[in-house]
C-alpha cells in the first residue's frame, strides 16, 4: 500500500472559463496499463475540461500514470470500492463548483469522443438533468455473455416495475450530470455498495429528467469483472432488489 | 441446580465482571459497550444465586435442566450483543467512508496548494502553505 502515501503532485488545469465548468471523472483501480491513454484521449479532445482520476488505492502506479498524463489525481487511503470512489469524485466536483460532470470508466471501454454528445444533450435548453450512455441503444457493438445478458434483462424488467419507464442500461459507468444531480449524489444515502438500478429509482423519485444516449463500448481488455464469483452475483441480486425497494420507500432528506 | 455447576458459573461470571471492570478502568473498553456485558453477568449471577427463580423459569418454559435455562438466556444476551455490534458497525462503516473521502479530498487540496505555492512563490514556498490562503 506504500504507493498510496506518496505526496508528489503535479495536478494543474484548474482553468476557469466564463462558460460552464466541466469536469471528467475517472474512477480507477489498478489500471496503470491503460489509464494514461484514457486520460490523454479525454484531454486531447477536451483540453478545457478538468480530468480527475480517483485512485481507489491501487497496488500499481495508476496514480502516477494518470498524473503524468495530465489528470488531477485523488487517492483513497485504502480500497473502498467503486461506489465510494465515484462519490469521492462527485464530492470533489461539487465542492470545486463545477457545473457539469461526466464520468467514464478507467479501463478504456468508453470512447472519449462520446463525451461531447452526452454533454451537448445535457447542456441544451430544457435538457435532462442526467444523461446515461447506453451500450444497448442504437448500433452498439457490445454483446454481453448469455448469463450477463440475462442478468441485465432481469434488472431492466425489475427497474421498469419500479419506475414505470424503460432504462436500457442502468449499470452504465458512462454518465453526464448537472450540479443538481451532483448535490444528491454527494449525500450519505447515495448507495455506494453497487450504485446502478437503485440510483435510477432515486432519480425518478426526485423527479430528475433522465435521458439515454447510445455510446460505443469496447470489450474489456483483461476481461475482469466484479461479477465473476457466483456468490457475488447472488449477493448482488439480493442487495440490488433490497436497495431498490428501500430507495422507493425511504424518506429522503437532502442537506 | 448441582452445586458444582453453581460454583463454576459463579466463579467464571465474577472473574468476567472483574475483567470488564479492569478493562473499563484502563480505558480499553468504552463504557458505552460495557453495559450489555455487565447486564448479562448480573442476570446470570442472580439466576444462579436464587435457584428458586431459575427453577420457576425452567418449569414455566418446560425445560428439563435448570442449567439449560441459563444457557438459553446467555444465548439471548449474546444475540442482543451481536445485534448491538452490527448496528454500531453499520454506523462506523458510514463514518469511516465519510472520513476517508474527506481525507482524500483534503490531501488533494493540500498537494495542489503545495505545487501552486511552489509556482507562485519560488523564494519562500513554505510561507503560503502555512497560511493556507
Amino acid at each position: 500500500m506504500s504507493n498510496c502515501l506518496f505526496l508528489s503532485f503535479s495536478g494543474q488545469n484548474m482553468e476557469s472559463s466564463p462558460e460552464s465548468r466541466i469536469i471528467v471523472i475517472i474512477p480507477a483501480f489498478n489500471e496503470a496499463s491503460g489509464i494514461a491513454q484514457v486520460v490523454s484521449n479525454v484531454r486531447n479532445r477536451y483540453p478545457k475540461n478538468t480530468v480527475l482520476v480517483i485512485d481507489d488505492c491501487s497496488t500499481d502506479d495508476t496514480a502516477k500514470q494518470a498524473q503524468s498524463a495530465g489528470a488531477v489525481v485523488l487517492r483513497h487511503s485504502f480500497n473502498m470500492g467503486y461506489g465510494t470512489t465515484i462519490q469521492t469524485g462527485y464530492k470533489y466536483a461539487y465542492r470545486n463548483g463545477y457545473d457539469f460532470l461526466v464520468q467514464i470508466d478507467g479501463d478504456g471501454q468508453h470512447e472519449a469522443e462520446d463525451i461531447g454528445r452526452l454533454l451537448a444533450a445535457l447542456q441544451q435548453p430544457n435538457g435532462p438533468d442526467i444523461v446515461i450512455g447506453s451500450r444497448f441503444l442504437g448500433g452498439g457493438s457490445y454483446r454481453p455473455s448469455t448469463l450477463r445478458a440475462m442478468g441485465i434483462q432481469f434488472f431492466r424488467t425489475t427497474l421498469k416495475l419500479f419506475i414505470k419507464r424503460k432504462v436500457s442500461d442502468p449499470t452504465s459507468g458512462f454518465q453526464a450530470m448537472n450540479r443538481k444531480v451532483l448535490k444528491v449524489f454527494i449525500q450519505d444515502f447515495f448507495p455506494v455498495d453497487y450504485p446502478d438500478a437503485d440510483v435510477m429509482v432515486l432519480l425518478e423519485k426526485l423527479n430528475f429528467r433522465v435521458e439515454e444516449l447510445p455510446v460505443r463500448m469496447y470489450p474489456n481488455r483483461e476481461g475482469k469483472s466484479m461479477h465473476s464469483n457466483p456468490f457475488n452475483v447472488i449477493y448482488y441480486v439480493f442487495k440490488m432488489i433490497v436497495s431498490m425497494v428501500l430507495t422507493k420507500v425511504r424518506k429522503i432528506e437532502i442537506y | 441446580m448441582p452445586g458444582i455447576h453453581k460454583t463454576i458459573v459463579l466463579v467464571f461470571t465474577f472473574l468476567f465482571v472483574i475483567v470488564i471492570g479492569r478493562m473499563i478502568y484502563h480505558r480499553k473498553l468504552r463504557e458505552e459497550y460495557s453495559w450489555l456485558w455487565l447486564l448479562t453477568c448480573l442476570f446470570i449471577i442472580i439466576l444462579t444465586l436464587f435457584d428458586s427463580l431459575l427453577a420457576a423459569l425452567t418449569n414455566f418454559f418446560e425445560i428439563h435442566v435448570p442449567t439449560a435455562t441459563l444457557v438459553l438466556f446467555g444465548l439471548f444476551f449474546l444475540l442482543a450483543i451481536c445485534f448491538h455490534f452490527t448496528l454500531r458497525l453499520s454506523d462506523q462503516t458510514n463514518n469511516l467512508k465519510k472520513l476517508s473521502q474527506e481525507l482524500t479530498l483534503l490531501r488533494g487540496e493540500y498537494e495542489r496548494s503545495l505545487t501552486h505555492s511552489g509556482e507562485n512563490n519560488k523564494e519562500n514556498p513554505q510561507k503560503r502553505i502555512d497560511g493556507f490562503e
